[in-house]
């Protein structure tokens, strides 16, 4: 039988029996924490993994709901497809008529309201027209008009680009030419 | 080597303990590393499958919403045969001679010629010049039946017009073709009050042509690119 003499060392003797005291403390330490945390650990996975079914069964109906109406959904996008086509396409019309009742709208102010000859407008709101006159005097009255705010508001800017003055056919003509200002536009 | 019996005796006694430390230590490792590589598998496939049902939500209350906007008489059917007429997806030179010819019968204001602008003209616009007369009112009934009467979507880009009582007019038109482009539904889908006056719009003023469903609710016109 070995014998070991216990006095001889006792100071490195008792650093073995704490170290193994400290891994015996330790490991029972460590079962209690694992048990303690595994049992939530493994309900709060439980959870996740059940809503992730209950997410998937939803999707699922969503899936063979849409599947059996997805007529709807296509003339849907169809839809939305086609008419923003068209929004952008009614971007470009002139939009002639407000523009011109505009137009008249502002003539109907003067003194004495000239004839419109003629009238271009484009898709930019970039305008010309020109208008008759019967005598001078409401010629010389509609100068005077022509730069009045009532008038000129209507436009981003706007010039006199010809003056025909009253000839064989006693008709005085004014072209402007300009841009309107812009109003209701087409809107997606 | 001398050996150390009291510790050899130490170690046989706490072997169970060492082994346990090492498994438990072991099953940690593993246990929360892959749990925590689990939790974050189902957390982002509940993140994604969630977007994908808002999206799905989205589509489902079109189906409602389609009952909804036909209280308020619109016929997505019909709005959808109407608008693939007035902007079919392929160029068809006899609708356009068509709409033009039922604009004039319509409105009273004739049109004495029109040719095609090639220059001005793209894959999905084609440009024409039209000239017409007639009354004062019969031009303006045209200005105000344009866009949809005659069948197919019509823009003016520029108007000439001289005289009184009989107005002579020079028109630059555009007819448009175009396949739907590739959409999808992001968000909530609503038509907004100006959408809806159009659409409305639309189904009062537009003619039906020979609009034909198929059974894909994917509206057709037949189409020929030849006009001879």
């Amino acid at each position: 039988m070995i014998k070991i003499n216990l006095i001889k060392k006792p100071k490195k003797y008792q650093k073995y029996e704490y170290f193994f005291k400290f891994i015996r403390k330790i490991t029972i330490f460590l079962l209690i924490i694992f048990l303690i945390i595994f049992i939530p650990f493994y309900w709060f996975l439980k959870e996740k993994n059940k809503q992730l079914e209950l997410i998937y069964q939803e999707k699922e109906e969503l899936l063979n709901f849409l599947a059996k109406n997805k007529e709807t959904e296509l003339a849907f996008l169809n839809l939305k497809g086609k008419h923003q086509l068209l929004v952008n396409f009614l971007n470009e019309d002139v939009n002639f008529l407000p523009y011109y009742n505009l137009l008249l709208d502002s003539l109907k102010h003067a003194t004495q309201p000239p004839k419109i000859n003629n009238v271009t407008i484009d898709n930019k709101r970039v305008v010309n027209f020109s208008l008759t006159f019967d005598d001078h005097s409401s010629f010389i009255s509609f100068l005077k008009y022509a730069e009045s705010d009532i008038f000129v508001d209507k436009f981003n800017k706007l010039y006199i680009s010809n003056i025909n003055l009253a000839g064989i056919n006693k008709t005085t003509q004014l072209v402007f030419s300009g841009e309107f200002k812009p109003f209701n536009n087409y809107e997606d | 080597m001398k050996i150390n019996y009291y510790l050899r005796r130490l170690i046989k006694e706490n072997i169970i303990y060492l082994i346990s430390l090492l498994f438990i230590l072991s099953i940690y490792f593993i246990f929360f590393i892959n749990s925590i590589n689990r939790i974050n598998q189902i957390e982002t496939k509940i993140k994604i499958t969630k977007g994908e049902i808002e999206s799905l939500k989205i589509k489902t209350q079109l189906i409602n919403y389609k009952e909804e906007i036909k209280k308020e008489n619109i016929d997505i059917n019909k709005v959808n045969q109407l608008l693939f007429q007035l902007i079919p997806d392929n160029e068809d030179y006899f609708s356009v001679i068509f709409a033009l010819e039922k604009l004039s019968e319509q409105t009273g204001f004739i049109i004495f010629s029109y040719s095609v602008d090639i220059n001005q003209s793209t894959k999905n616009r084609l440009n024409l010049v039209i000239e017409g007369f007639g009354s004062k009112e019969s031009f303006f009934n045209f200005l105000n039946s344009y866009r949809y009467r005659g069948g197919r979507l019509l823009t003016i880009d520029k108007i000439e017009y001289e005289g009184k009582d009989n107005i002579k007019a020079k028109l630059n038109i555009y007819f448009y073709n175009a396949k739907v482009p590739l959409l999808e539904f992001s968000s909530k889908y609503q038509l907004n009050k100006n959408q809806k006056e159009i659409l409305k719009k639309i189904q009062e003023e537009t003619p039906p042509l020979n609009a034909i469903e198929n059974t894909t609710n994917d509206y057709l016109y037949p189409t020929k690119t030849n006009p001879f």
